[in-house]
């Protein structure tokens, strides 16, 4: 058998349980063929469900551990990792979680992926330099409505319909889980890493459009007339400003001038 | 390719051959894991010569663990040792990893760069596991034509290492050891020698491990691992997974000083990546590993 052949038969041996590789394979009076295959595709899926459950610990924890296995194996069947780092293989379990009939009457499931995703996403993120008073400082105030700037790239944006948030920090903390249930209105949170610690807070309907006009290319102008839909306009540049303010201490936001 | 010098212990055994093209020795030092970071940079700072970072956890944009590397630099030689080369696969190199790789290595200054005699996975599929290459001239030009490609990517030789394995093949042509020093011959590259792995695929297998040693060239040698396996029972049958959550094993610390005996002061590093202890019972080992280095020196003198 050639190279590919043989590399082929194996790989759907452990992924599939495929029988062509076992002719290949030498056998010995102590241990069968088939046994040692099996340490082969059973490591596979201890390996990559350990993975899965570093990367989603607190969604293990909510549905429990042999949930998290029937979800992983099915998950690890469907999506083998293609990336050569192990780090980005549960990319998709937020989407699976959101489709698969089995799980995706329970929207808080998804939701605490992405949040746990997002976690991960914010933790390793490049180190660009964040904005600071400093350097908004030395801008005329002339300039200031043409201003741009970018959301740092470790920011990430959730927009949750669960009580998502709560239930993350319950299982951080190691307590028990509140009851999962559906908010009334939709909450917006960021997740972002300040220094070299990863952060999160909830954002009023105001500062959340404020801050994806401004990570969407907007001037600081136009994040003022987005403003104007929550605010009295002549308080609009004092709470813009405000904030900015706060965004550049949390090292939120970067920019090139 | 001598550049660097070591900054561990010297342990004099036997002086360079003509054809060594072997880097200097770092001594004895340990796989970095992040559960070590404060103590290596703090209570237990300089208790080892050198590191090993793990490649791939590394191949990230930013934050906090390339941050740690950064601080450790300052104290620690870096040797890089990766899992996803998949040098025996029949897919085409990943070029993207191998420019990451390099660009890692360059970054940090490692003194040198290994990855595993295997491959990974195929069509795409990464299998996170090392899979065992046939043993036959077909494997081996595959792999020795690709060995050249990566030295050239990466600007530097490459190591590669034995892996543990529990299947041989019936179309294998050759022994694993006659097969590893075909490959580090004539691909010019050099050979991490895992010892437990050596030990772990004789029992599965029922080869004689002193005749792996005895097989490989010694000018080959840059880097040996140390780690310890699991033991398997199932019906009648015993057999060795290679686990990296034990201590190591008893008759792995005799065939080490076999090792090192035929060897010399090679790099040694212990390798636990799972059931962690803490810093000071791996520092032990590896006290042990450096006793059992200048015991054989001191016999050789």
């Amino acid at each position: 058998m050639e190279l590919a052949e043989l590399q082929r038969a194996f790989q759907h041996h452990v992924l599939h349980e495929g029988e062509a590789i076992a002719a290949q394979i030498n056998a010995s009076a102590e241990m069968p063929v088939a046994m040692r295959l099996e340490v082969y595709s059973e490591a596979y899926f201890a390996r990559l469900t350990e993975a899965l459950a570093a990367g989603y610990p607190r969604l293990q924890a909510l549905i429990g551990e042999e949930a998290f296995t029937h979800l992983g194996r099915h998950y690890i069947q469907e999506h083998p990792s293609t990336n050569f780092s192990v780090r980005w293989f549960g990319d998709r379990l937020c989407t699976v979680l959101r489709a698969h009939p089995e799980y995706r009457e329970q929207p808080w499931l998804a939701e605490l992926a992405q949040w746990e995703w997002a976690l991960a996403e914010a933790f390793d993120a490049a180190d660009t330099a964040p904005l600071t008073l400093d350097a908004l400082a030395s801008v005329a105030p002339s300039q200031w409505p043409s201003l741009q700037f970018q959301c740092h790239p470790s920011l990430q944006r959730l927009l949750l319909r669960s009580n998502t948030a709560v239930l993350f920090k319950a299982l951080a903390d190691d307590l028990a889980a509140p009851a999962a249930a559906a908010l009334e209105n939709p909450q917006h949170w960021i997740i972002w890493r300040q220094d070299l610690i990863t952060r999160y807070r909830e954002l009023a309907d105001d500062e959340a459009l404020a801050l994806v006009t401004v990570c969407t290319g907007g001037t600081f102008g136009e994040m003022c007339e987005a403003l104007c839909e929550h605010h009295d306009p002549e308080v609009v540049p004092l709470t813009a400003a405000g904030m900015l303010k706060g965004w550049i201490a949390a090292q939120m936001i970067t920019a090139s001038f | 390719m001598r550049s660097r010098e070591g900054r561990g212990e010297e342990v004099s055994l036997t002086g360079p051959a003509m054809n060594d093209v072997r880097a200097s020795s770092l001594g004895f030092g340990l796989g970095l894991r992040p559960k070590h970071y404060e103590a290596l940079s703090g209570e237990h700072l300089g208790r080892v010569a050198c590191l090993e970072v793990l490649t791939e956890n590394y191949l990230i944009p930013g934050g906090p663990p390339l941050h740690h590397l950064e601080r450790l630099r300052t104290s620690y030689a870096f040797a890089l040792h990766g899992v996803s080369l998949s040098i025996g696969s029949a897919d085409p190199l990943n070029r993207e990893h191998l420019r990451q790789t390099r660009a890692l290595a360059d970054r940090f200054e490692a003194a040198w760069v290994s990855d595993h005699l295997c491959w990974t996975g195929v069509d795409g599929i990464n299998l996170h596991d090392l899979m065992p290459l046939p043993y036959t001239e077909e494997a081996l030009r595959h792999v020795v034509e690709r060995v050249s490609q990566v030295q050239e990517g990466l600007g530097r030789r490459l190591l590669l290492e034995n892996v543990s394995s529990y299947v041989s093949y019936a179309g294998s042509e050759m022994t694993e050891w006659e097969f590893l020093s075909e490959i580090a011959q004539r691909a010019d590259c050099l050979l991490l020698l895992d010892v437990n792995n050596i030990y772990v695929s004789s029992v599965n297998h029922g080869f004689d491990p002193h005749a792996y040693l005895r097989g490989i060239p010694v000018e080959r040698v840059q880097q040996f691992h140390l780690a310890g396996h699991s033991r398997h029972r199932s019906e009648q049958v015993e057999f060795l997974i290679d686990t990296h959550d034990q201590p190591v094993a008893e008759p792995v610390w005799q065939l080490f000083a076999a090792a090192v005996a035929r060897f010399g002061n090679v790099a040694t590093m212990i390798e636990r990546d799972d059931n962690i202890p803490e810093l000071p019972v791996l520092l032990s080992e590896l006290d042990r590993a450096r006793s059992i280095t200048q015991g054989v020196a001191a016999q050789a003198a």
